[in-house]
């Protein structure tokens, strides 16, 4: 994986050490953006490319775990490389729990620096691409009709379509019909592909 | 002897206590004025007294003021000698005579004095020094048949004295020459040795002998002499000396401008100029500025002459007292002028008292500049860390045996784990911005290759490497801090022994020791708790390091060792020092038993209780030299149990 102008996001109260990481993401061909505290980086707007974080444990105010659970709260995904000052075994623990990347000890080194970032940018283009599926598998529910929706679901549970007719009272020839259109509507060509869209889509 | 039986017909006048309080208070009043120098003559110094049916006089001729620590330190012991004596009164009487040497003046006081006692019955006179000696007795006697003792005159000074009928006393030998090797003991490399002195006529009493013991060094020192100057001349000539120098005296009352001299005051004169420490014979300047030497215990002086007057007084005729030489010179010195000078204590004689021992520098300013800000930070923290660490082991110590204290305990080590914590935030981030930045130097090199480049390229990774290897220093700082529950699992010996001797690195190279680590690679891992185990090893290294750290630089080694030792696995910690004594041996693993200085006696019994919960021996092995202690560890065998019984 190439940075390519990746984002990252540092977030650090100590600014010459801020100032040092945003000389050094850029010449390492990244994009770099800084934030004196946790507050700072939750009030700024969102990322949409792709972007990770390097989030101090211990800083004033908010600390690197309350932040870490905010952004899961408020359902703002960033993927984030711990730093710390002193590694405590119990605040490594919980920000592994708490879906770290990774967590480094200061200072470290150059290539478990990137090696760290890499991840969690490889981690960020996965989820990225896992919500641009879910979008597109949504997309193309939506362009069915309740019934051929209901068909579906059915289908995807493994039911034939005598089943699915018995079940909701219909003429199998009918269920037929909304199986075929539903079918071509979605751009698939078996019941085991509607169930991985429906899957996709997280309904 | 008239007077004598006119004056006992008086007694209430003479010696009760109402009449003689408005004489005291007037002495008193007297003396507090600026005049106590013109008379020099002092006060009647009665002792306690109450209602006493038979009373008895001495009279003590001292031939200084009493604000001489000499004369003052004299006085004290004679006191404590005939403090019990029923019924005597002493009386004080400072000649002065140093001061004032004209022979009219002795004459006039003479007068005085013997009006001033014309109705107190004399039963003994003391006289402290040499002039006062005279002065009570020639050219004929103060007090005629009176017993005379003298006291606080040295041998060379006593000529005739003694053979003057109804006159006992005692006589020291100052030990000048023994004053004069001790100084050159403790200063080998000395290439000179200045002898001082006063020019008071008692301070030229001294030039005699201490030239005729110093010629005797003839041949290994120049001897400087300085003799009878003014004191500004007398720095002046001492800091042309080149460092190191030790200086003697014997005597300095006067000098040679006219101005008077204690011993406090000339050393505090003398210590900016001063090329080395001032020895001396006398035990009192020890404390007040002087460096000691061989010393005369100028109280017992006093104390001795006050017995001889004791048995005077109980009627023992003079002639049935012979002269008698005293004192006791021994050797004894400062601690902290030793310390000043950097005379290591391996040079001081094993017979020596040392006071004021200065405690060893645990915390020791690190000599040489750092070159780099990192580094600088890192020696911060280790001196930070030693000295937590120090307290948190007398910490630890203490509670050990004060169970009640365990809670209190827990809680101040909580609380240094708390500031190590900080201390370790504090550190790192610099660390990391410094270690960050030197990356981002070596990427712009990357981009523009330009000579001079490898250099630069060397040194950004010296500043990136180091910066992490400080890190790792504050990391281990913290595991041993750390004050976790204890915990047990696969341990390797050898990366105890290994991370230990990093730990006392720094201070071994400070101290320029040499340490070196043998480890057989592919040993089995050992069971218990690593932080109880690297304790372990800390206590023994730390010891090894002090045994050799004064010695020659030659035997400042200490060899550590790691092996396979039958189903268990061996440490081995040799130092080439001194060894100990069997007596020592035979107790070195018993609590508070120690034979370091400031030590506490606990490193080696916590050791062994650790060794010996994790199903292992510790022991003192007989070595040809130094001190060999091993630990044998059972390998990979469950002792979990065992280990988290002992709290370190």
């Amino acid at each position: 994986v190439t940075p390519a102008g990746a984002l990252v996001l540092v977030v650090d109260d100590d600014p010459v050490f801020r100032g040092s990481m945003e000389r050094f993401l850029r010449l390492a061909g990244y994009r770099a953006r800084t934030f004196a505290s946790a507050r700072e980086m939750l009030e700024a707007p969102p990322e949409d490319g792709p972007a990770c974080a390097l989030v101090d444990l211990r800083m004033p105010g908010m600390d690197g775990l309350e932040l870490q659970r905010e952004l899961r709260r408020i359902g703002r995904p960033v993927e984030i490389v711990f730093l710390s000052g002193h590694g405590g075994v119990k605040a490594t623990a919980q920000a592994m729990k708490g879906g770290a990347v990774d967590f480094l000890e200061k200072p470290f080194e150059e290539s478990s620096l990137l090696e760290a970032l890499e991840r969690a940018l490889a981690r960020d283009a996965e989820a990225r691409a896992e919500e641009a599926a879910a979008a597109e598998a949504r997309a193309r529910l939506d362009r069915l009709s309740p019934a051929e929706r209901e068909v579906c679901r059915l289908l995807a549970s493994g039911m034939r379509n005598k089943e699915i007719a018995a079940a909701l009272g219909k003429a199998e020839g009918t269920v037929r019909v909304q199986h075929w259109t539903a079918m071509s509507k979605l751009g698939v060509s078996s019941p085991m592909e509607v169930a991985r869209l429906i899957e996709l889509a997280g309904e | 002897m008239n007077d004598r039986a006119a004056s006992r017909a008086a007694p209430g006048g003479a010696r009760g206590a109402t009449p003689r309080r408005p004489i005291a208070a007037a002495l008193g009043l007297f003396l507090a004025s600026p005049a106590i120098a013109s008379g020099g003559v002092a006060a009647a110094a009665p002792l306690p007294d109450a209602a006493l049916p038979r009373g008895r006089n001495a009279i003590v001729l001292y031939q200084d003021t009493p604000n001489i620590p000499f004369i003052y330190a004299l006085n004290e012991g004679l006191r404590r000698a005939l403090r019990d004596v029923d019924g005597l009164t002493v009386y004080t009487e400072h000649l002065d005579l140093s001061r004032f040497p004209d022979p009219g003046y002795a004459d006039g006081l003479r007068g005085w004095l013997r009006a001033k006692y014309a109705a107190v019955p004399v039963d003994v006179v003391l006289a402290a020094g040499p002039p006062a000696a005279a002065f009570a007795t020639r050219p004929e006697p103060l007090w005629p048949g009176v017993p005379v003792i003298f006291f606080a005159v040295d041998e060379r000074a006593a000529d005739d004295l003694a053979s003057v009928p109804g006159v006992t006393g005692l006589v020291h030998r100052s030990p000048i020459g023994e004053t004069l090797e001790l100084a050159l003991r403790l200063l080998p490399d000395a290439r000179r040795l200045a002898i001082i002195g006063g020019a008071a006529p008692t301070d030229r009493i001294w030039e005699g002998p201490l030239r005729e013991e110093a010629a005797k060094l003839a041949g290994r020192v120049e001897v400087v002499e300085l003799l009878g100057l003014p004191v500004p001349e007398l720095t002046e000539r001492l800091a042309a000396l080149p460092r190191g120098t030790p200086i003697v005296g014997v005597s300095f009352l006067r000098d040679g401008a006219g101005r008077t001299w204690t011993g406090p005051e000339l050393f505090s004169a003398l210590e900016p100029s001063a090329p080395g420490p001032v020895f001396s014979v006398w035990d009192f300047l020890v404390g007040r500025g002087g460096a000691g030497g061989v010393v005369l215990d100028v109280g017992r002086l006093g104390e001795e002459a006050g017995r001889v007057a004791r048995r005077i007084l109980e009627g023992e005729a003079p002639g049935a007292v012979p002269v008698r030489r005293t004192g006791d010179p021994h050797p004894l010195l400062d601690g902290r002028i030793l310390a000043r000078w950097g005379i290591p204590g391996s040079r001081v004689p094993p017979d020596a008292e040392v006071l004021f021992r200065p405690r060893p520098a645990w915390v020791e300013y690190p000599r040489t500049a750092l070159a780099i800000a990192a580094a600088l930070l890192v020696q911060g923290a280790l001196i930070a860390w030693l000295f937590l660490e120090r307290r948190r082991r007398r910490l630890a110590e203490h509670a050990a045996g004060e169970s009640q204290a365990a809670v209190a305990h827990s809680n101040r080590v909580a609380s240094l784990g708390e500031l190590a914590a900080s201390l370790a935030h504090e550190i790192n981030t610099p660390l990391a911005s410094i270690v960050v930045s030197a990356s981002s130097m070596r990427r712009l090199l990357g981009a523009r290759p330009a000579p001079g480049d490898a250099e630069l390229r060397e040194s950004l990774s010296v500043i990136e490497s180091e910066g992490r290897r400080a890190g790792e220093v504050i990391r281990r700082m913290r595991a041993v801090l750390r004050r976790e529950p204890s915990t047990s699992g696969p341990v390797d010996l050898a990366d105890v022994a290994r991370e230990a001797l990093a730990l006392v690195q720094p201070r071994a190279r400070q101290k320029g020791v040499e340490m070196t680590l043998e480890a057989t690679p592919g040993l089995p891992p050992v069971e218990g708790d690593r932080v109880q185990l690297l304790q372990v090893a800390l206590n023994l290294l730390l010891n090894a390091l002090d045994a050799v750290a004064a010695l020659p630089p030659e035997r400042r080694r200490v060899a550590v060792g790691v092996s396979p030792d039958g189903d268990a696995v061996g440490l081995l910690v040799a130092d080439a020092g001194e060894g100990l004594a069997p007596a020592a041996r035979a107790r070195l693993f018993e609590p508070f038993f120690t034979t370091k200085p400031a030590g506490l006696g606990m490193g080696l019994p916590i050791a062994r209780s650790i060794v010996e919960a994790h199903g292992g021996r510790i022991w003192l092995e007989d070595a040809p030299a130094g001190a060999v202690l091993r630990v044998r560890l059972p390998a990979g065998r469950a002792v979990a149990a065992a280990a988290r019984a002992v709290a370190p």
